[in-house]
């Protein structure tokens, strides 16, 4: 056994040594290196954690903005066409409007018209009428040499107007 | 001719420590690694850099594999360190020593014992630097390192009685038996720890040296290549090993 060891080169020194050796060097190692990089890394992956879940976030927020901008826009296109029809409704009513005033207005002047010259014939009619009774009987009185008794003579020539009336 | 030497050779003495080439490396590797470590340290930046980003997709990788055996990436935190440290720390020497020119440095001691047949003292050359894993006062260090840690973490997490109770218990005559074995199975870990580390650094030492001797251009390549391999199998083997040994025993049953 001894000399296993001594062939081996084994020395409780030696083994001590390399042992303190690789102590030190895990310590070290644990303080400088890997305690760092594993909070660098932690920190790391909480951060692209953040980033993306944020990315996704605004993302999500942005199709919204998009959806929002598109529904908006339809709805505009939408307004604008009713707006424009209802235009055009409006003017074609406003149009049958006018037409039917004007139309209103072009009978009343019309009918004004009638009446005024139905008014005129009538009092034009009753004048020659006068004229005419007054022209009858004065011929008739230069005819007759006579005045007839009046209101016979009136009644006839009235009678005679009626039935010029009715005739003509 | 070719000298090949089991134990690793002495270089000086200091207050009764024999400094040997192995441990002389195994100390550079440690600085080299603190310096890279306390650059590290300085330029450690959230976007990182060329060489932060190389350590930490290392960390990446070594934690991945603790994930998988210990089940959650908060376990696997916890025994981060010292499994990176037994696998860099491995991986590094390894590398180290076969880095070309490593064995060729050094200086020639006279041998005191006369050659038996020409009686002329002949000059033995030792080189200044050797791969720290092929001495096996290195690798039994961390071995019993390694076990002694594991046995630490299986107290912590279970208790000193229950820990105890998985080598020694009077339950019944088969658990008796079976805690004794598992007790023999601590020391037989060192054993095959260490051996197996240091069984295949020195033996790639051996064949690097005795192709190089043999045929000094070319040849040696493809084994550089293979030890460059083996040097990382090893680390991964004797981290990986740590690992599952550390869930064993922090796993109750």
């Amino acid at each position: 056994m001894s000399e296993l060891i001594h062939n081996f080169g084994i020395d409780w020194k030696l083994l001590l040594a390399q042992a303190v050796n690789f102590l030190i060097l895990l310590f070290i190692l644990k303080r400088f290196a890997y305690e760092p990089i594993l909070k660098m890394l932690r920190s790391r992956k909480e951060g692209i954690e953040k980033g993306y879940e944020f990315m996704r976030e605004a993302d999500e927020r942005l199709r919204g903005v998009d959806k929002f901008r598109e529904d908006k826009m339809k709805e505009a296109n939408q307004e604008a066409l009713l707006i424009v029809k209802r235009g055009e409704e409006s003017g074609k009513e406003r149009q049958a409007e006018i037409i039917v005033s004007a139309n209103k207005k072009a009978e009343s002047v019309m009918l004004e018209a009638k009446r005024i010259i139905g008014e005129e014939r009538a009092k034009l009619e009753e004048s020659v009428s006068r004229d005419a009774e007054v022209l009858v009987r004065s011929g008739l009185e230069k005819v007759l040499g006579k005045v007839p008794a009046e209101v016979r003579d009136k009644e006839l020539i009235h009678e005679a107007m009626r039935e010029l009336k009715v005739v003509r | 001719m070719l000298h090949i030497s089991i134990a690793a050779e002495k270089l000086f003495e200091i207050f009764g420590l024999a400094i040997t080439n192995t441990l002389l490396m195994s100390w550079i590797t440690a600085l080299l690694l603190i310096a890279g470590a306390v650059f590290l340290y300085r330029r450690m930046a959230q976007i990182p850099a060329a060489f932060q980003n190389i350590f930490e997709s290392a960390v990446e990788w070594i934690l991945g594999m603790m994930e998988g055996i210990f089940g959650s990436r908060q376990t696997a935190e916890k025994y981060f360190p010292i499994i990176a440290t037994i696998f860099i720390f491995i991986l590094v020497s390894n590398w180290l020593g076969i880095l070309p020119g490593i064995g060729s440095v050094g200086f020639s001691e006279p041998v005191l014992n006369i050659h038996e047949e020409t009686g002329h003292g002949a000059a033995r050359f030792i080189p200044l630097f050797r791969s720290s894993a092929s001495d096996l006062n290195f690798t039994l260090a961390l071995a019993i390192l390694a076990i002694v840690i594991v046995n630490i973490m299986g107290i912590r997490s279970s208790g000193l009685g229950r820990h105890l109770s998985r080598f020694f218990t009077l339950k019944s005559p088969v658990d008796f038996f079976v805690g004794i074995l598992e007790f023999i199975a601590e020391f037989a870990k060192i054993v095959s720890f260490s051996f197996r580390l240091f069984g295949n650094v020195f033996a790639g030492e051996v064949l690097l040296a005795i192709t190089a001797f043999l045929v000094p251009y070319f040849i040696p390549v493809p084994f550089l290549m293979l030890e460059v391999f083996v040097g990382f199998i090893q680390a991964l083997v004797f981290s990986m090993l740590t690992m599952v040994f550390i869930s064993l025993a922090v796993s109750h049953h």
